[in-house]
């Protein structure tokens, strides 16, 4: 385990070091000098100057990178261009309403994609099969960002139900919290939901063809307690997987949707910043929801490991 | 002489294995179902400058936000443009973006993934940068480099086309990984040909199917991208209509006309789902046991 352990960590190091020059690497492709964009147009030559030098700007690129990875490895990741504040505080004032949303979005799709995967798959090619299969490609046909105008529309416009617009904090009742989240997490959940569906019921129908599922029932074991201890359990890793995979696309889908909704998250900090072209802050954001992602991919690699000895073992003598 | 009859047998053998996938395709209704849907989206596309009642660019102050009718079949925007007509163009530029892109990401890392396949030196810097570009989700790297590079529509396509691309190389070099060690490669590399003959003439062909099925779930998922960026200011710049700006002028109108809302967006659906309809049955066309 140690050393499946020692392995992963060892290759999330070298993709963080990677990715941190492909970010780095982004942000000097703007065309533009940063200490002009900061000063605006009227500024002096001899301001801009200063500036410059303040901001370490007149050095060569790879002390810049260096320079650049050493503070962000200490949670420095510089000064907002317009906001008077580092981008990591900035970025920790618009963090929580976007984990609220991933997160409940991420369950709300489990609790309603693996008893449909899996009622799929134990009636496959019957009724429910057939519904499953048609609202999993609704929701992968269905951009969230669509479907969340859609809502809108149902919900907001004509039933009049639920708010549209805006984001109560869950220290403020969960009543209200789960009322304004309730058409993003929505939104967000029916994508995430057709992925996990689609992945159960393919990999417990797999299983439920496999003998020793036979040789269960033939000893008379009951089909629920088949599907639990046996099916699903050796369905756990692929459907782990692909959680980890499409969390990526939640992360980024939330942006939108906060934008949509009005959510002051990590989005709209996104959208205000794209427009004011406040590039250490679009480069924190993607730099902090890529670290998320990789940890949560780190997360999974590693319960494969407590769920299934055989990744274990691989890992060892591989 | 043994030469052309040996050509000839293999190019009837190869007619009946193209048949033979021909059938097999006419059989899954799925693909024909999806690829039915596709021409019709791309043909309503291509014909836009033809069918569409009026300019997408037109603006008439005195029809703002006119409901259907026989004259303005997807009603009339904010700005009193004819709806159908903007979501017609939009479906050009939507097509055209995610279309290239698509080609592009595929291209390029069908390319990256046959040479990190075949020589083991290349892999290691090739996967590795492609690891650390995966860990950003492809929409988040699109913003980046959109952000970085300017708004325009020729930079969404370059920024989504480098975000989609380490997807493709994956796939491919992973496909060239297995082909490399069959039989037949070894043969030609046996009678002496050069590794460009042996990597681009024998093992691309023959990790293509993959990549096509790629292609295709590329090709909506960036049309999806394309119009979510609109969202975030990062899109196709305005006034162009692509779905993306046409959905989000909606929004704001989106409590006294549904129809601006409703009608693009039923039109944008139907496209993703012709093709990721087309892209399952095109797996199962040629990947019969999958």
């Amino acid at each position: 385990m140690l050393n499946y352990l020692a392995k992963r960590l060892i290759h999330v190091i070298s993709t963080l070091l990677i990715l941190s020059v492909i970010i780095f690497g982004v942000l000097h492709l703007t065309p533009g000098d940063p200490a002009r964009i900061m000063l605006g147009p009227d500024a002096s030559e001899e301001t801009v100057e200063s500036l410059r030098e303040e901001l370490g700007l007149k050095s060569s690129l790879p002390i810049q990178y260096l320079r650049w990875v050493a503070n962000a490895a200490q949670g420095n990741l510089g000064m907002s261009y317009f906001r008077s504040e580092p981008v990591l505080s900035a970025i920790g004032k618009h963090i929580s309403p976007t984990i609220a949303l991933s997160v409940w979005s991420q369950l709300l799709a489990l609790l309603v994609a693996i008893p449909a995967g899996v009622f799929a798959a134990k009636g496959k090619g019957g009724k429910v099969d057939a519904i499953v299969a048609a609202g999993t490609l609704a929701g992968i046909s269905l951009p969230s960002f669509l479907f969340s105008l859609l809502l809108i529309l149902i919900f907001g416009v004509w039933l009049k139900w639920l708010p549209v617009s805006g984001y109560k904090a869950i220290s403020g009742g969960l009543g209200n919290h789960f009322r304004y989240l309730a058409l993003p997490v929505m939104s967000l959940a029916f994508m995430q939901a057709a992925y996990i569906a689609r992945i159960t019921r393919s990999t417990v129908a797999d299983v439920l063809n496999c003998e020793y599922i036979k040789t269960a029932a033939a000893k008379g074991v009951k089909g629920w307690e088949i599907m639990f201890k046996h099916a699903l359990r050796n369905a756990f890793n692929p459907i782990l997987t692909t959680i980890g995979q499409t969390f990526g696309l939640l992360l980024s889908g939330a942006s939108v949707i906060e934008a949509i909704f009005n959510i002051p998250g990590l989005g709209q900090l996104m959208v205000s910043s794209i427009l004011k072209r406040d590039y250490p802050v679009i480069q924190g954001v993607v730099l902090v929801t890529s670290i998320i992602y990789i940890a949560i991919n780190l997360a999974v690699d590693l319960l494969y490991g407590v769920v299934d000895p055989r990744v274990r073992i691989a890992g060892e003598s591989g | 002489m043994p030469d052309e009859r040996s050509a000839l047998a293999l190019k009837s053998a190869l007619r009946e294995q193209r048949m033979l996938v021909l059938r097999s395709a006419l059989d899954k209704r799925m693909a024909v179902a999806g690829f039915a849907i596709m021409t019709v989206i791309v043909l309503l596309a291509v014909l836009a400058p033809v069918l569409a009642p009026a300019g997408p660019y037109e603006i008439n102050p005195l029809d703002r936000l006119l409901p259907p009718s026989s004259k303005h079949w997807f009603g009339t925007d904010a700005l009193g443009r004819d709806l159908l007509s903007r979501t017609l163009y939009g479906l050009r530029i939507s097509l055209a973006v995610g279309g290239s892109t698509a080609l592009a990401s595929s291209a390029l890392g069908l390319l990256l993934g046959l040479l990190s396949g075949y020589f083991s030196f290349a892999e290691n810097i090739i996967m590795r940068i492609c690891e650390g570009m995966m860990a950003i989700p492809p929409m988040l790297l699109a913003i980046a480099l959109v952000a970085a590079l300017g708004s325009t529509s020729f930079n969404v396509f370059l920024s989504l086309s480098v975000a989609y691309m380490p997807l493709v190389a994956r796939v491919a070099r992973s496909s060239t990984l297995s082909v490399r060690e069959q039989t037949y490669i070894e043969a030609i590399k046996s009678q002496g040909a050069s590794w460009a003959r042996v990597l681009f003439g024998h093992i691309a062909p023959n990790v293509m199917s993959p990549i096509i099925v790629q292609t295709t779930y590329i090709f909506a998922s960036a049309i999806i991208i394309e119009a979510a960026l609109s969202f975030l200011g990062a899109g196709v710049p305005p006034p162009a209509p692509s779905l993306g700006n046409v959905l989000y002028d909606a929004k704001s109108v989106i409590f006294s006309a549904w129809w601006t809302t409703v009608l693009p967006g039923i039109v944008m659906m139907l496209t993703v789902l012709g093709l990721n309809i087309l892209g399952d049955g095109i797996r199962d066309v040629m990947d019969p046991a999958g």
